[in-house]
């Protein structure tokens, strides 16, 4: 239902991810050579825990853990969990979706959905959006709602997550849901979400933060790589953590993310950065302010915001 | 039944051999007498003899062989057992004790076979005995030991032969019980139940063209044996052909209504092919011939469930708790209905206080640890020590069954003990060697455990994996291929 294309073993090659619905899903692993070699099964996210196939609908992309590695969140139908593969760094994951408590949630069939930092406290949490296939069902067995709620799990920086049951009307509202995209839409430092609704008109859910944790926004323009730098992978580091984020042409369900990548940074005012460009030039910026928008351009650093806000 | 055999020749023989040439002159006579069958004065003879020499263990053993031909059972015996009394190991006095007691099948003949064996551990005869005894008694592990080392003799015994076949089913040893039903069949040719029960252990074994090879002729030649057309059907349904299998078990329920059996294999049937309220008004139908089966009552709740009825399957789950109390199946499916419905810590309640009744249900300790899954990890500690020990009390007390293996896999990947997923997993596929999940754990596992040579062994079961799915595919669109409907005029009344 889903593809994404990445570098989930970190060698430099995009690799590619499909999110299948009642088969195995695949990992093509990019060969370096202009071909691919499918080993979704042995490297651990082709299937549940138990095996068996799973329904695979949307598919967020982002390191939960502050390892540096890319992982996976993988979204289902309803009674089956949605999963969490943890990347161990050499595109091998394992499935964390019972340790990390995300698998206490299976009532609704699940979509378009993200790994990413809501409350900007540094470590990115999990939301997706929801709502059934048969809207004639729930006539029959009001248990099985058309239309259910968004569901937002707060990163607790452990492992582990706790799910949010009162994140505001935007979240708790029921809405049959599919695709859901990410992005500072108001650019006002923290990430909005906009859901594309089955039969009705699609949400803008603005995310209104308040406190004191810091972010921070990087646009990446390529020269010798692609320019819209789809592929490039950058490392932030802050706090003594290090967070993965690669700017993905598209992931979710049928949905593709503001092109501008947020780190929420916590406490922490600046991090490190280090951007690895598609066309392979690695390039590090230490001690970059938080709390603005920052452009790089492939090969000449950081150059004026055009055209952007904050 | 095993046949008994007439050792008054042979234990005359052994009594013969045993003593000097004296003793022989007054053995040999008493022998001569028996031989003739003049055995009042072989009695007497012995008995004269007896008032001289009352130690002599061989004219206990004379005396008890007389009064055995003469039919006093009693007073045979209680010559023998004086006989070895005097002389514990005296081979003839312990045939001829074995002898009697075999004949009624009484299990105090075993500790003489074992003494008989000890001087003679090739002794066909004592062996097959033995192993008969020992499978009366529920030993089947004993049992077959004996019948191996008796394969000679028991090849033209058809009682031997099936006492070992039901002793290598008992012991999950299918494949070598179909050998033995095998020779059954060629040895019984006009008798149908070797072929059935062949049939059966075929069908169990997954060998659906052979088990229907026998079944069909058996069709053929008669219809009117439901037990037949309920295995049948079973057959034609592995085999894909649905209708037919209906058709055979309708006409089994109809021949005998009173089997609850039946009613439950079509339930399975319609549970299969989502045919629900077909099975529901099946089961109904036999509820007004057998109102106080529990199995009926337990399969209509699971096709309630099946519709989302929750009430109407708990109610038919209560009833069969009611109607049997020890069946603690009945309370995990109360918990399934009750984690259908979302109530994980109502159902982890109701498991607890079913194991707390039925602490030797090895389902109940696997339920426990799967709602305590399901409850949640203790982040990357793993799954909780209770849920562990419920999985391990489960294994232990059914090892067979692999579901619990699989889950305790499940927790030992969660937490990083790979050695011990490896294990459960290989113990799963050996009782079951189409598992998808435990291949796929012993997949994730061997991955961790890193040694190069293992790496070709992923690659084998991956492939190995693709194939069972691929298998379960096909199955599953087999399935899809026929739906039960409700006939306008229902056959059943």
């Amino acid at each position: 239902m889903t593809v994404v294309a990445a570098d989930f073993n970190d060698d430099g090659w995009p690799d590619i991810y499909v999110a299948c619905d009642s088969t195995p899903s695949l990992l093509f692993v990019n060969q370096h050579d202009g071909t691919f070699k499918e080993e979704g099964v042995e490297r651990g996210v082709a299937l549940s825990n138990d095996g068996g196939e799973e329904a695979g609908m949307g598919v967020g992309v982002g390191d939960y853990d502050l390892d540096g590695n890319l992982d996976i969140f993988k979204t289902h139908f309803a009674e089956d969990t949605d999963v969490l593969y943890r990347n161990d760094g050499t595109g091998n994951f394992d499935d964390r979706t019972l340790q990390s408590k995300l698998g206490v949630e299976v009532r609704f069939a699940s979509w378009g959905t993200g790994i990413v930092d809501l409350d900007n406290d540094g470590w990115p949490d999990i939301f997706f959006v929801t709502g059934s296939v048969y809207p004639e069902v729930e006539k029959k067995l009001p248990q099985n709602p058309n239309k259910s709620p968004r569901i937002l799990f707060r990163n607790l920086g452990n492992g582990t997550f706790e799910e949010i049951a009162n994140a505001g009307p935007g979240v708790t509202a029921p809405h049959s849901g599919r695709g859901c995209a990410f992005g500072d839409f108001d650019n006002d430092g923290d990430l909005d979400i906009l859901i594309l609704n089955m039969n009705e008109p699609p949400s803008l859910l603005r995310n209104d933060l308040k406190g004191t944790h810091h972010w921070l926004k990087l646009k990446l323009v390529g020269t010798k790589s692609n320019r819209g730098a789809v592929g490039a992978r950058v490392l932030a580091r802050y706090s003594g953590h290090t967070q993965a984020q690669e700017l993905l042409s598209q992931s979710s369900y049928y949905s593709c993310n503001d092109s501008r990548l947020h780190f929420g940074l916590g406490q922490a005012t600046a991090a490190d950065l280090t951007i690895r460009w598609p066309s392979g030039l690695t390039e590090k910026y230490p001690s970059v302010k938080c709390d603005q928008l920052v452009t790089l351009r492939e090969g000449h650093g950081i150059v004026p915001n055009l055209g952007w806000a904050r | 039944m095993l046949q008994t055999r007439c050792c008054a020749p042979l234990i005359l023989a052994t009594v013969f051999s045993v003593y000097g040439q004296d003793a022989n002159v007054t053995v040999s006579s008493i022998q001569s007498l028996i031989r003739s069958q003049q055995y009042e004065e072989a009695l007497n003879t012995t008995k004269s003899e007896l008032r001289k020499t009352p130690n002599d263990f061989r004219l206990w053993t004379l005396e008890g062989i007389v009064l055995s031909i003469q039919g006093s059972r009693d007073n045979a015996l209680d010559a023998f057992e004086k006989a070895l009394s005097l002389s514990p190991t005296y081979s003839a006095a312990l045939k001829g004790e074995v002898q009697l007691l075999y004949q009624t099948q009484d299990k105090r003949a075993i500790p003489y076979l074992e003494k008989i064996l000890k001087s003679d551990p090739k002794d066909e005869t004592a062996n097959e005995m033995l192993a008969t005894l020992e499978k009366i008694t529920g030993n089947c592990r004993a049992a077959i030991e004996h019948f191996v080392l008796s394969a000679n003799a028991i090849r033209t015994h058809p009682d031997s032969l099936e006492a070992y076949g039901y002793c290598l089913v008992q012991t999950k040893q299918p494949v070598k019980a179909i050998s033995v039903f095998e020779q059954l069949v060629v040895l019984l040719p006009k008798q149908n139940y070797p072929k059935y029960d062949l049939a059966v252990l075929l069908l169990e074994t997954k060998q659906i063209e052979a088990a229907l090879k026998i079944l069909e002729p058996l069709l053929v030649a008669d219809q009117s044996d439901p037990d037949l057309l309920s295995l049948a059907s079973e057959a034609y349904e592995a085999k894909g052909e649905t209708p037919k299998a209906v058709s055979l078990l309708r006409e089994a329920i109809v021949l005998n209504p009173k089997n609850s059996n039946y009613y439950v294999s079509f339930a399975a049937l319609c549970l299969d092919h989502q045919s629900f309220q077909v099975g529901i008004r099946m089961i109904d139908a036999g509820l007004m011939h057998i109102s106080d089966d529990p199995s009926l009552y337990i399969a209509r709740g699971s096709l309630y469930a099946q519709l989302a009825e929750y009430d109407r399957a708990e109610s038919d789950f209560k009833t069969a708790e009611h109607l049997n109390s020890s069946q603690s199946l009945t309370s995990y499916a109360l918990d399934l209905t009750e984690l259908s419905k979302n109530n994980p810590e109502k159902a982890l309640s109701k498991v607890r206080l079913q194991l707390n009744a039925h602490p030797e249900s090895a389902m109940l300790h696997y339920l426990l640890a799967k709602l305590l899954e399901k409850k949640g990890f203790d982040g990357d500690r793993g799954a909780s020590m209770e849920a562990i020990n419920s999985a391990l009390m489960a294994v232990k007390l059914k090892p067979d069954l692999v579901e619990a293996r699989d889950l305790l896999a499940s927790f030992y990947i969660g937490s990083g003990q790979y050695s011990r997923a490896i294990y459960q997993s290989q113990l799963a596929l050996k009782f079951d060697s189409t598992d998808q999940t435990a291949l796929y754990h012993l997949i994730m596992a061997l991955r961790h455990s890193g040694a190069s040579e293992q790496r070709d062994q992923i690659k084998m079961l991956v492939k190995r994996l693709s194939e069972l799915q691929q298998a379960s595919l096909q199955q599953e669109t087999d399935r899809h291929r026929f739906k039960l409907e409700i006939q306008q005029n229902a056959p059943l009344k």
